[in-house]
């Protein structure tokens, strides 16, 4: 009797952590399971709180606390995978680009405060704590929750960085095809291609150390904050594609397989 | 021997012959012809018609309708454009396919305040 109940009891403790695992196989899916449950608890809490303002007994007020600890808990998860989906976007871009890392330290940053702020949400019992709590997060969250506005800024740079150092790379591929010594068109074709190319990465790197200045900082939380950024992103996406028209224009024309 | 010579001596049958002799006999059959001349002119219209189409049919089914084709044209075959395609036109494509709008991705929105308290509504 006793090996048959060691025997159910084993699985008993396996089986759940079987159903366990891990629910999404990359950041994306992860941060929108987050955000579903977010949104089912957020719901559940709305109406529990409303339960208790109409009827503020001890039992609604329990359940209320209940439902906003696990609206707080999804929330917080929920940012800190949407943290983590943008941090792989701009991994997936391959390019180490000094300039973008304060983005990145800050996005790595908000990802720990709200999984920290998650955890720390588990504690509260009481609608004071509650209260407390909302507090502090209002006070402490607005600084982490920027890093969210450029980091979206941050995965476009990486990937303008990225097109630079393929153009580049592609560049370099077509020289040793092309006939010597270059006609004088040609190499003033070639030269323009690399003054251009310097500018755009110019341009990259003015856009992006704009973000740190001050008028830059201030901006970060202003309506037309992204409507300018993609207007610059927009203008420099138009040149490289300037830029590689030339170049395919040389490939076609002068290169030889 | 001689032919005998008939004498007609029957007073209705003279009176019959005179009336043939002066045409008065034939009087009231054309006055019914004048007055149906139209029907007899329609009618006979009408048989012409049939009379043609009867002989049309059997003319064309004597002969079988020739079969009309169009003339031969030489048919053009469209030259073959060949694609120059450089190697690096997928990086092109890969530039062009960037979403230049922000934010992308989409940043959700969450509530900050969460608490027992009445709104401030």
């Amino acid at each position: 009797m006793k090996l048959l109940s060691k025997l159910l009891i084993i699985p008993a403790f396996i089986l759940p952590l079987c159903f366990a695992a891990p629910v999404s196989a990359d950041a994306k899916s992860d941060y929108e399971y987050q955000y579903s449950q977010y949104q089912e608890h957020y719901l559940e809490y709305t109406l529990l709180k409303k339960d208790y303002l109409d009827n503020p007994t001890l039992d609604n007020q329990q359940k209320a606390v209940l439902a906003a600890k696990d609206s707080l808990y999804a929330r917080d998860l929920a940012k800190a995978s949407y943290a983590e989906y943008l941090l792989n976007l701009i991994a997936a871009s391959k390019v180490s680009y000094t300039p973008i890392n304060p983005l990145i330290e800050s996005l790595t940053a908000a990802k720990n405060y709200f999984s920290n702020e998650a955890l720390k949400s588990q504690s509260i019992v009481t609608a004071a704590d509650l209260k407390n709590f909302s507090a502090d997060y209002v006070v402490n969250s607005p600084a982490y929750d920027r890093s969210f506005r450029t980091g979206v800024v941050a995965y476009k740079i990486a990937k303008l960085v990225r097109f630079q150092i393929d153009l580049k790379d592609s560049l370099d591929i077509i020289l040793p095809k092309l006939a010597t010594p270059f006609s004088s068109a040609l190499q003033n074709r070639i030269d323009e291609l690399q003054s251009k190319g310097n500018d755009i990465n110019s341009q990259i790197e003015t856009f992006t150390n704009d973000l740190y200045t001050e008028e830059g900082v201030q901006e970060i939380d202003n309506e037309n904050f992204f409507s300018e950024r993609s207007e610059t992103i927009k203008k420099i996406q138009s040149l490289q594609i300037k830029w590689i028209d030339s170049l395919i224009d040389i490939d076609l024309n002068y290169a030889h397989s | 021997m001689p032919i005998p010579k008939l004498e007609i001596t029957n007073p209705e049958a003279i009176e019959l012959l005179e009336k043939i002799k002066t045409g008065a006999a034939f009087t009231p059959i054309l006055n019914w012809f004048k007055k149906y001349r139209w029907y007899f002119v329609g009618a006979g219209v009408f048989l012409v018609l049939i009379i043609a189409m009867v002989i049309g049919k059997k003319i064309a089914e004597g002969t079988p309708a020739p079969i009309i084709t169009p003339p031969d044209i030489e048919s053009i075959t469209p030259t073959e454009q060949v694609e120059v395609k450089s190697t690096f036109s997928g990086l092109k494509k890969e530039i062009q396919d960037l979403n230049t709008d922000l934010p992308d991705p989409f940043i959700p929105t969450f509530e900050s305040t969460l608490d027992l308290e009445p709104s401030a509504l």
